[in-house]
């Protein structure tokens, strides 16, 4: 969510710049609580390299819907001791409750030895880590290994099933148990039966991606899966993030 | 001629160290000697910091001025930008031809993380490069901002800049002899570790004028990079000094023997 979005090159089908364009597009796919962070930076109008400001958006957009909405930060980690304070304001004053890393947007690896301050606070703060994944050479699922082996205490949602990657994904998570599997974008009803056969509903996580992603639309890829429980659903579409979320709730 | 479309030089090395020393633009000289290059593309390394923050270039692009200003025989400045930043990175591009006399531009969809079709953001930049007569040249080889597919759309709308696609678009070769046969204005380069049977490919099915040398200098040793070209079997004299340096000095509009 955030005004970040109005310079994307391609525009989503739905329009969450506002706090209250998120709401709506939650109450219409009956979706409880969200957690929500700033898009990509992609330059024009809104300038926000560092994601200071689209970070104090989505605090201001969490005080206002504190059932709905739960905050979590997104840094530019190429930017050091600047995007550590940036960390530290996201605790201590916004009370956010995880961290977004895009390492594709923001050209980086996750297994560069340079990321280890971010990832040294965030252990400090229990935050699990929401990773992007899923393309060669800087985001393939991969490069997770050494880091959640290094990090035990840390928990990783690899975002999107990894994309074409989701075999690498399942490989990872099963040599890692802090390594779960999140469904957000375009993932296939057979990516996800894959995932569930593989680690089972409690590494598997709905995410949507929204507003890139209608989230009625990958919440029904959920329910339809002819394996899952109703238990297993609960895990799936809440049960696990709010285990990793600890506070939140 | 021999000129090397590809290297890279400046401060920025301190936070990913190269194979050879390549910081200042003695050193850069020091190597071309070794290797027998007569002139280099010269441009900035990637910004990745921590410890020298210059997401916009500015340092970097000045840093390759001054590398380069004891060398003007040897060394041809280009500049770098990142397109997000919009007027800001067309008022570099401004500093980088009229104060420091650049010849080109570099531009890196991986690294500062645009797709090369995506014309709203790059159609400001090429007609800027229109305007200067620049060579574009580009880092490929990637899904899903770089793959050679994706430069067709630029190529049809700007026929008259020329285009380099670098590293023979690495496992995405095949697509780059295709894009580089439809269009003429994309020229395909073999900088990095790229494979002898991959040069074979675009020497047998690219026009001669299509093909040139470049290494990627400091991240990689010229010398390896020119014996692969040189002891192409199939390469022909004329083809060959194309290749090492008449394609690159007509895209830069140098008069050479």
């Amino acid at each position: 969510m955030g005004p970040g979005l109005g310079n994307w090159s391609v525009q989503p089908p739905l329009s969450a710049r506002t706090v209250e364009e998120l709401i709506d597009i939650l109450d219409v796919a009956r979706i409880d609580q969200a957690c929500t962070f700033a898009p990509s930076w992609e330059g024009g109008d809104f300038d926000d390299f560092e994601y200071s400001k689209a970070n104090r958006v989505i605090h201001e957009g969490e005080r206002r819907y504190p059932d709905r909405l739960i905050g979590v930060c997104r840094i530019n980690p190429n930017l050091a001791t600047k995007s550590l304070d940036e960390m530290k304001r996201c605790h201590d004053d916004y009370g956010f409750k995880g961290l977004k890393l895009h390492p594709d947007s923001e050209f980086f690896s996750i297994n560069n030895p340079l990321m280890r301050p971010f990832l040294d606070l965030a252990a400090d703060y229990r935050w699990p880590i929401f990773l992007h994944a899923g393309f060669y050479p800087l985001s393939q699922p991969a490069l997770l290994l050494p880091v959640a082996q290094d990090y035990p205490t840390l928990n990783f949602l690899l975002l999107h099933l990894g994309y074409r990657f989701t075999t690498d994904a399942v490989l990872i998570a099963q040599r890692c148990p802090n390594v779960f599997l999140e469904t957000s974008a375009d993932s296939s009803a057979s990516a996800i039966r894959q995932v569930l056969s593989q680690l089972g509903s409690e590494r598997v996580i709905f995410g949507s991606d929204l507003p890139t992603t209608r989230p009625a639309e990958v919440i029904d890829k959920i329910r339809m899966q002819p394996n899952l429980s109703a238990e297993g659903g609960a895990q799936v579409l809440g049960g696990n993030i709010r285990r990793l979320l600890g506070g939140a709730n | 001629v021999i000129i090397d479309a590809h290297t890279h030089v400046g401060p920025a090395f301190i936070d990913h160290p190269p194979l050879l020393p390549g910081v200042t633009g003695d050193q850069i000289v020091e190597i071309m000697d070794r290797a027998g290059i007569d002139k280099a593309c010269s441009f900035a390394p990637q910004w990745e910091g921590p410890h020298f923050v210059d997401p916009e270039f500015h340092q970097a692009n000045r840093a390759v001025y001054e590398s380069s200003k004891n060398h003007p025989e040897r060394l041809i400045g280009f500049a770098r930008v990142d397109p997000h930043r919009g007027p800001k990175a067309l008022d570099e591009m401004r500093r980088c031809h009229d104060a420091y006399g650049f010849r080109g531009i570099k531009l890196h969809p991986l690294w500062e993380h645009f797709a090369a079709d995506n014309l709203r953001l790059l159609a400001p930049i090429l007609e800027l490069c229109g305007d200067y007569g620049w060579p574009t040249v580009w880092h490929t080889g990637y899904y899903p901002t770089c793959q050679p597919a994706l430069y067709m759309d630029l190529a049809e709308h700007f026929p008259e800049i020329n285009m380099v696609l670098f590293h023979l678009s690495y496992a995405h070769t095949g697509d780059a002899i295709i894009a580089a046969n439809r269009y003429p204005n994309i020229h395909l380069e073999t900088a990095a570790n790229s494979l002898a049977t991959s040069i074979q490919e675009v020497i047998t099915k690219v026009s001669p004028r299509q093909f040139l040398y470049g290494s990627d200098l400091p991240y990689h040793d010229p010398a390896d990079v020119l014996a692969k070209i040189v002891k192409q079997p199939l390469l022909t004299v004329e083809a060959r000094d194309l290749a090492l340096g008449g394609n690159m000095a007509r895209l830069l509009h140098m008069d050479v023997e």
